[in-house]
């Protein structure tokens, strides 16, 4: 409870600090509603004057892309704390984070929500619900199984995002790690389907950019059975205890400030 | 030696410390570069005609506006912002050299190892996938080419200087920049080729500085040297010229309200 009281308050001050220059906030929300956009007009057309990408049709390809949005918007969101982390440890802030008596996720991790991203999540979502209601064969246990996937989706992005802390500590580089997870959660933006081997295995199993970003879509067109929640739900679990073991293995490297 | 010359050693120097740095904004870029590969790829398996390109044009479009993305995105002007925020800015003010000048040299020399880096990915990206490719033999065709790419660079330059001096005014220039980062990265063409968008987008866009980054020096390679081709360049002039004229005011103007208290 009283984590929950530390959380509120630090998405308040997020929030504030959000809306503090609203001509920024207005900048933000429109370069993420134009990036959406203009992708969203390139991946219609793209799929609409071929009718299938690596098998699937227009609005089967729109919803990869959309679940791809909702997943990193999501992420975004919830673990934008990440990219302010190297600051903390240049500066030695992270000294003070570290004394405090609560775990330093609810700072380093959890503890600057972004605002903005769930503006625009709300437009991505009302989209995506249009595009379910225009595809066939979409029934009520395959949004339950979408949505369980979206949450299994989430556990993986934070692992990857313990995973960028951890290595921020060991290496000072956090913003570099932090886009080139960006950019491997992009290649989750199509259908997995399109890559080639060895590329392909690669994102899907030892990176697990296909079972954080395919999967749920593909729940969602009836394509992965209900006993698929286990294994995967097994694997994000595997994944989250890496990133913990990798993070608890980061922190002996942490010299502090010292001054 | 020329001091600018020893302005592009010593920033090629300084890049290399930091190769941990160097070799992750590279990576990324060969990751953007896989998305828009296969995509492009899975589009052309049903067929070998798709919006007007053939497979083997649209590879070459890809891989070759990708380079030109890596020549137009990897620049230092983004750092300009933070000098003028911190007012270390002033300290190149008061050197016998040009601000300007120094800022194209420090440009030069990213650009330098950007493109080296990405000849050489490029080449392991085509011995592993061996992509179709377009091979022009028209010597013209390159001589033009050539002169786009390096106006290209120049309007890129201009543009992204002018951002950061929003710094004279707003502390709060990461937000201009993020939307001109979107906007390079569709309207200047490096997802796919402008001319697949309506008509009216189409010459609308043409109107604008993006397409003359990527777009049409990598149109001017598959086309060849024709009328369209020699009228992007004309473009491509003016629009370098219009931009050096806007930040050069903008910098003076910043100039005159820019003031920093000395410790």
């Amino acid at each position: 409870m009283r984590i929950a009281r530390i959380l509120l308050k630090l998405s308040q001050l997020s929030i504030e600090r959000s809306f503090q220059n609203p001509l920024a906030a207005s900048f933000f929300i429109m370069g993420k509603l134009l990036r959406f956009g203009l992708f969203f007009y390139f991946v219609s057309t793209l799929v609409t004057h071929t009718k299938l990408l690596a098998g699937y049709t227009v609005d089967q390809t729109v919803l990869f892309f959309l679940t791809f949005t909702i997943v990193d918007t999501l992420s975004q969101l919830l673990f934008r704390a990440v990219y302010s982390f190297r600051p903390l440890l240049v500066s030695g802030e992270f000294d003070h984070i570290l004394t405090k008596p609560f775990h330093p996720f609810v700072v380093v991790l959890f503890g600057a929500i972004d605002i903005l991203d769930a503006i625009v999540l709300v437009l991505y979502m009302g989209i995506t619900g249009f595009i379910m209601t225009q595809t066939t064969g979409i029934a009520a246990l395959h949004l339950g199984l979408y949505a369980a996937f979206i949450v299994n989706s989430l556990l993986i992005a934070m692992a990857f995002h313990i995973a960028i802390l951890a290595m921020g500590i060991i290496t000072i580089e956090v913003d570099h790690t932090a886009m080139i997870y960006r950019d491997m959660s992009r290649l989750g933006s199509f259908p997995i389907e399109i890559y080639k081997e060895p590329l392909r295995s690669i994102v899907t199993f030892i990176i697990p950019i296909g079972i954080m970003m395919s999967v749920p879509a593909q729940a969602l067109l009836g394509m992965v059975p209900a006993q698929a929640l286990i294994v995967y739900g097994a694997i994000s679990v595997f994944f989250v205890g890496l990133s913990l073991g990798f993070w608890r293995y980061a922190l002996q490297y942490y010299q502090s400030w010292g001054s | 030696m020329n001091i600018y010359l020893q302005t592009v050693r010593t920033t090629i120097a300084e890049m290399l410390v930091y190769r941990l740095s160097f070799f992750l904004w590279r990576l990324r870029s060969v990751l953007n570069l896989f998305v828009i590969y296969f995509v492009w790829n899975a589009v052309y398996q049903e067929t070998n005609l798709v919006l007007g390109y053939t497979h083997a044009q649209m590879m070459t479009y890809v891989l070759l506006s990708n380079i030109l993305a890596t020549l137009a995105l990897s620049s230092y002007t983004s750092n300009v912002a933070g000098d003028i925020v911190r007012g270390t800015v002033a300290q190149f003010l008061v050197r016998p050299i040009g601000y300007f000048k120094f800022l194209a040299a420090r440009e030069t020399a990213d650009k330098l190892l950007n493109v080296s880096a990405v000849v050489v990915e490029l080449l392991l990206l085509a011995y592993w996938f061996r992509p179709p490719v377009e091979i022009q033999t028209a010597p013209g065709v390159y001589v033009l080419f050539t002169a786009l790419v390096l106006s290209g660079v120049g309007i890129s330059f201009f543009l992204s200087l002018s951002i950061s001096f929003i710094a004279f005014w707003s502390s709060e220039v990461w937000a201009p920049r993020f939307v001109f980062f979107v906007l390079i990265m569709f309207l200047a063409g490096s997802y796919f080729p402008l001319d697949i968008l309506p008509n009216w987008a189409y010459r609308g866009l043409l109107a604008t500085p993006f397409p003359y980054l990527f777009y049409a020096p990598t149109k001017t390679y598959l086309l060849g040297v024709n009328a369209q081709t020699l009228g992007f360049l004309g473009m491509s002039v003016l629009w370098n010229a219009v931009l050096y004229y806007m930040a050069r005011s903008i910098w003076r103007k910043g100039m005159r309200e820019f003031s920093f208290y000395g410790s």
